[in-house]
């Protein structure tokens, strides 16, 4: 078949490319347009790993074709932490031990955001519910939800702060030396 | 196209067609084929007329898999296990059909010709789902078996629509809908027969989950064994018909 | 260089600053933002994709193999078989070494060829152009089946009589399982691949004492570690004849040394570099490399390759179906008086499954004074096993433990107590005659029975079940670097793959010797060539040895920029002391790391630390797990409403990464109990090869998973520190399958516990 011309906006920035029609929006992302912190764990649709946003929406970039997000915005992990800083979702999931190997943490990030954005005050089981889509084999869930809990429970995130990520805490130099 | 491969000579984009996406909860329940099944399992229209086609809808994979997947898809995709179709055949639902002779409309229980299998013709598409609004003192519902809570495919599914009489006890007239059990989504002649025109006790209940148990044609698969499916099948018949059974007392 | 640490005092673990305190993952940035980079995320130019034909029969000889149409398709640059083997180090049991098929297969799934293209479409439309024929053989499915005479025999391409068994993985788990005294029993059975026997005392006349007994036959179906990253590498043999290799691994020296070995290279010329890993358990040491390799040599440019999800969980290395035969029986106290236990374990289609091991603890975790143990290693002509997270442990704690808690309420005592009366403890010997040092088996059992959950008032339809295991862990040799920037900041190197979390133990580590905050620590994983030598990341060494390595390194570190300071300050170094990155002297002067890093560059030159770590003996781990689980009656359904594991982890360096892998080992175990099985159909193929249909627990199968840290000091680990993740995933299975047991009031001898299987044994009147 011959290629189709897109039009789309990954991550805030305008994109034009050719693409075959077949071409997955997986394989847009990661293989045209080197975003690889979106994974594909299954290829099926079955754990969530490859989950981005279209207009909004968290869908599974794997079961998505290049072409639909012709004229659509789409947000991939890259796009989350904006001028270096994380938001809320990442943060938590960082500072309560919710990342281990880290290969389904961009999945569960995609999906938590959009979920916590359309349902702000989740039961623990809503909660789950909401992302159970999102397959994780190393942490048993537990610190996931417990830091997306602490979203909902609006408690501090120190990741969230600017500069956060990349100051060092030096001493200062001793006087007189 | 994941599944048989991507050498298919033509794709075409049906996203611009605006009235395959229309839903509208005016009277009948209208569902483009291209509606999504999270538009419907988060209606609030939808559930307030039609519950437990929100039943069915927002048991659809996950919250990524029912923004993506369309009512049409799953009707069209004809698995016996298709969570959306049983509440739809049980609310005498029609299926509305385009093509290049003109278009058609066919009850939706007979779309489903078997597995993978529809009543589409060549060229032919499905372009919508209609469904009436439940007569008065009427309420149904879906529930399915699932080892997991998501992400998963129905062992055995069944959805009951039931209309009582005034008297507000005796079941008038039921429709019970089984999927996963035979080669297609089936209507159980002997469970509505063992409802219509009885109370819903306990004996009543038993009967219906007797015969929706004698009606299935199950198979033995990677997912459970037949025998196990018709055991299930009796559980989930009266479980499902007690839930319709309040939700029309309730209505 | 001063020697380990002795076993930290209650004062000591006070005064520790960074050690001990439950702080992030110091990857974690990078994986929330999608920075991380796993194997499958590296490209390199001229880069070609790798795909793999494999057979769809489980037992055939392979007729006409014709490549040559594959091999003309435009876009196709190379094609290999099992005539590219030619040459190569080949043992005739080596699953990594027979990495294609010749004139044999021996499972569905096995690779026959595989195809380097330009892109993904051309590798996937040639491989349907490859021509095979074969004739195909009945295979033979069932251990129990396989075992008797008459049954089909598996045999590999080249073996003479005597098979040489490559067992070299399972001695990276289980370092004592390398010392085991294998009695020679004349093998009488068909497709036994090895055997082992143990024995101690007089069992005829341990049942004779005996007040009760308990007998039965548990099975525990074959899972697949599922790491949610599919096995991926990517492979360069480049001119100068270098082989790169960017690989998802746990074990990036073995690797390197296996390819070594294979392609008859000098260590030299083989570079691995191990990418972030999405997860192994156990099964990513490399065994998928050679396919890569292999094309990468004949089309003389990279190849990457990356499995699908579903010809991993067809072809790569799922962990063992196992029966296991227990009676066992007690006096009223509540004494055990003996044991016989049989384990018969499905390697698959070749050998190296945990049998040895998993036979040993059979009598892990309790004071035995007669037992009898065999274990038979069984042929199959399913893909071959690997190693998953304390291989073989899970598959024997559902029949262990299934059986005392039995015995237990036979004999009308708590099942926890029972355990108590029981546990084995410091001096005793475990079968193979191994003497136990001191670990927490009594310790992880009293931290549940003094737990909540065992006070639960139990609901309608409910159950409550315990249990309780056991791991020796690895112990390699292990080494490291810390280096000092002019900064003011460290790096450790080393070349761990960091699997668990280990790094951020590991710079705690650093941190705590060093004397500065965390922040200022950071740990680079560098490849084979570069970095000191370090184990696998198996076992649960890595905090254990590398530990003590990353310890030695920093105070090495340390001590150098001591005597830089002490030259600056006019002090001796005695007089010198480190507060957050300033070393104070008792003259009140005062200087930074970093002026002394910056001036070590100017003058002494730079200040590198090093740290080396002998391998050392295993220090076992225990965990205990209680589970309350509600089964509805009609359906047969499990749901977990509460579970508790107990772990002793000696000294929690990072007690939020304990925590971590204690409730993933525990969710693992769980998935073991309720909903994982790969399934195979009559012919051998896997017939549930998807996430859809082979279940890992979603989030919403699950409650929030409670963990209780004990800490019975190891004399050899870090500050006291043991292995920590395996342990976790023993117990919690059993203790699921006990408390299912609980609630329906009949015992459960298939795992995992599925709906219908519930439902049947509620039901059940000797049908199924």
């Amino acid at each position: 078949m011959a290629r189709q011309a897109i039009k789309l906006k990954v991550n805030g920035q305008n994109v034009e490319a050719e693409v075959e029609p077949a071409k997955l929006l997986l394989d847009f992302v990661r293989d045209d347009l080197g975003l690889t912190g979106t994974k594909e764990g299954c290829g099926t649709g079955d754990c969530g790993a490859c989950t981005v946003h279209l207009n909004g929406r968290p869908v599974h970039s794997c079961l998505t074709l290049a072409v639909e997000a012709d004229g659509a915005e789409v947000t991939t992990v890259e796009g989350i932490a904006q001028d270096g800083v994380l938001n809320a979702v990442q943060a938590a999931i960082v500072e309560y031990g919710g990342t281990q190997c880290g290969f389904c943490i961009p999945g569960f990030v995609m999906m938590a955001t959009a979920f916590l954005r359309d349902h702000p005050k989740p039961t623990e089981d809503e909660l789950r519910m909401g992302i159970a889509g999102n397959l994780c084999r190393c942490t048993g869930y537990d610190k996931i939800v417990r830091g997306l809990q602490a979203v909902v429970d609006g408690k501090e995130l120190a990741l969230t702060k600017p500069g956060a990520l990349t100051d060092i805490p030096l001493p200062p130099e001793p006087e007189g030396e | 196209m994941k599944e048989r491969g991507r050498n298919v000579p033509l794709l075409v984009s049906l996203r611009r067609v605006g009235e395959l996406a229309a839903m509208s909860t005016n009277g009948v329940l209208d569902l483009g084929a291209m509606v999504k099944c999270g538009d419907v399992a988060w209606s609030a229209d939808v559930k307030k007329g039609w519950p437990m086609v929100v039943d069915g809808a927002d048991l659809v994979g996950s919250v990524q898999i029912r923004n993506k997947a369309t009512i049409g898809g799953n009707a069209c995709n004809a698995a016996p296990s298709a969570d959306v179709v049983p509440s739809l055949i049980a609310l005498d639902a029609r299926a509305h059909i385009a093509g290049p002779s003109g278009t058609r409309e066919i009850p939706l229980l007979e779309f489903f010709k078997g597995p993978g299998q529809t009543a589409l013709a060549q060229g032919e598409l499905l372009t919508r789902i209609s469904a009436p609004r439940p007569a008065a003192g009427s309420g149904g519902a879906y529930l399915r078996h699932v080892p997991r809570r998501e992400m998963d495919i129905a062992v055995v599914g069944v959805a009951v629509n039931l209309q009582l009489d005034s008297d507000g006890r005796t079941v008038k007239d039921a429709r019970v809908v089984l999927a996963s059990v035979a080669p297609t989504p089936i209507r159980s002649a002997a469970a509505e027969r063992a409802l219509i025109g009885q109370p819903l006790n306990d004996a009543t209940l038993a009967a219906a989950g007797e015969g929706a148990a004698a009606d299935a044609r199950p198979i033995s698969d990677v997912r459970a064994s037949a025998d196990y499916r018709r055991e299930l099948l009796k559980v989930y018949t009266r479980r499902v018909a007690q839930i319709a059974y309040q939700r029309a007392r309730g209505s | 260089m001063s020697e380990v640490l002795d076993r930290p005092s209650v004062r000591q673990k006070a005064s520790y600053k960074v050690i001990g305190k439950p702080l992030p993952r110091i990857d974690g940035v990078e994986k929330v933002t999608g920075a991380a980079k796993f194997a499958a995320d590296y490209s390199l130019p001229g880069m070609l994709i790798a795909k793999v034909l494999r057979s769809p029969h489980a037992h055939a000889r392979i007729t006409r193999l014709d490549v040559s149409k594959a091999a003309a398709y435009p876009g196709v640059v190379a094609v290999v078989t099992g005539e590219d083997l030619e040459g190569i180090e080949r043992e005739p049991t080596s699953r990594m070494q027979n990495a294609l098929a010749r004139t044999q297969v021996l499972f569905a799934g096995q690779p026959i060829a595989a195809v380097a293209a330009t892109t993904r479409e051309a590798a996937e439309e040639a491989l349907p152009l490859i021509e095979v024929e074969y004739e195909v053989l009945p295979p033979v499915l069932d251990p129990l089946e396989a075992m008797k005479p008459g049954s089909p025999t598996i045999k590999h391409e080249g073996s003479e009589a005597g098979v040489h068994i490559d067992r070299s993985e399972e001695k990276i788990h289980a370092a004592g399982a390398g010392e085991l005294e294998e009695e020679d029993v004349e093998a009488e059975t068909n497709n036994v691949s090895s055997q082992v026997h143990f024995k101690r005392g007089d069992v005829e006349a341990g049942f004779r004492q005996a007040d009760a007994i308990v007998e039965g036959r548990w099975i525990s179906s074959s899972v697949h570690q599922s790491y949610m990253e599919p096995h991926a590498t990517l492979a360069y043999w480049d001119a100068s004849g270098t082989v790169n290799i960017w690989t998802s691994t746990q074990a990036q020296f073995n690797v390197r040394d296996s390819i070594a070995r294979m392609f008859h290279l000098p260590i030299s010329k083989v570079r691995v570099v191990g990418t972030e890993i999405g997860g192994g358990f156990g099964a990513k040491f490399g065994v998928m490399a050679p396919i890569a390799v292999l094309l990468s040599r004949k089309a003389k440019r990279p190849v990457k390759h990356v499995l699908t999800r579903s010809e991993d969980l067809i072809g790569a290395t799922p962990a063992p179906y196992t029966v296991i035969d227990v009676k066992v029986g007690a006096t009223k106290t509540g004494k055990i008086t003996a044991l016989k236990a049989r384990v018969v374990m499905d390697t698959g289609a070749f050998p190296g499954a945990p049998m040895s091991i998993g036979t040993i603890l059979c009598g892990g975790s309790y004071k035995l004074e007669n037992f009898e143990l065999d274990g038979y290693e069984v042929l199959t002509n399913k893909a071959s096993v690997g190693a998953y997270r304390a291989p073989g442990a899970p598959n024997v704690a559902f029949g262990i433990e299934g059986a005392i808690e039995q015995l237990a309420k036979k004999i009308g005592m708590s099942p926890i107590e029972f355990r108590l009366r029981n546990a084995i403890e410091e001096g005793d010997k475990w079968p193979n005659g191994n003497a136990l040092p001191a670990v927490g088996c009594r310790a992880v059992l009293e931290a549940i029975r003094n737990h909540p959950i065992m006070s639960d008032k139990l609901g309608p339809n409910e159950g409550r079940g315990v249990a309780v295991g056991a791991w020796p862990g690895g112990a390699g040799a292990a080494s490291a670097y810390c280096r000092a920037n002019p900064d003011g900041t460290f790096q450790v190197i080393t070349g761990t793959i960091n699997l668990t979390g280990s790094t951020t133990a590991l710079a705690q580590i650093a941190a705590e010797e060093l004397g500065v905050p965390m922040a200022l620590v950071s740990v680079v994983t560098g490849d084979t060539s570069e970095s000191p030598h370090s184990p696998a990341a198996g076992g649960s060494q890595i905090t254990y040895t590398m530990g003590h390595a990353v310890q030695r390194a920093a105070i090495d570190c340390r001590e150098k920029m001591l005597a830089l300071a002490a030259r600056r300050l006019e002090v001796d170094k005695s007089q010198l002391r480190i507060e957050d990155g300033v070393v104070k002297a008792s003259n009140d002067k005062a200087v930074t790391y970093k002026r002394l890093a910056d001036q070590a560059l100017q003058s002494t030159g730079p200040v590198v630390g090093e740290g080396s770590h002998r391998p050392g003996r295993p220090f076992p781990g225990f965990a205990a797990t209680a589970a309350i689980v509600h089964v509805d009656p009609d359906t047969g359904a499990a749901r977990i409403k509460r579970i508790v594991t107990a772990q002793d982890a000696g000294f929690a360096i990072n007690p939020m990464a304990v925590e971590g892998q204690m409730q993933g080992g525990t969710v693992q175990g769980a998935g073991m109990a309720l909903t994982e099985e790969l399934v195979y159909n009559q012919d051998g193929r896997v017939a549930n090869p998807g996430l859809l249909d082979y279940r890992l627990l979603t989030c919403g199968d699950l409650p929030m998973i409670e963990t209780v840290i004990v800490e019975v000091p190891a004399e050899a680990g870090p500050y006291g520190a043991r292995i920590i993740g395996e342990p976790p995933i023993v117990p919690p299975g059993a203790a699921i399958g006990n408390a299912i047991a609980d609630a329906i009031g009949k015992p459960i001898y298939h795992f995992p516990a599925t709906p219908e299987r519930v439902f049947y044994a509620v039901h059940s009147n000797g049908k199924r």
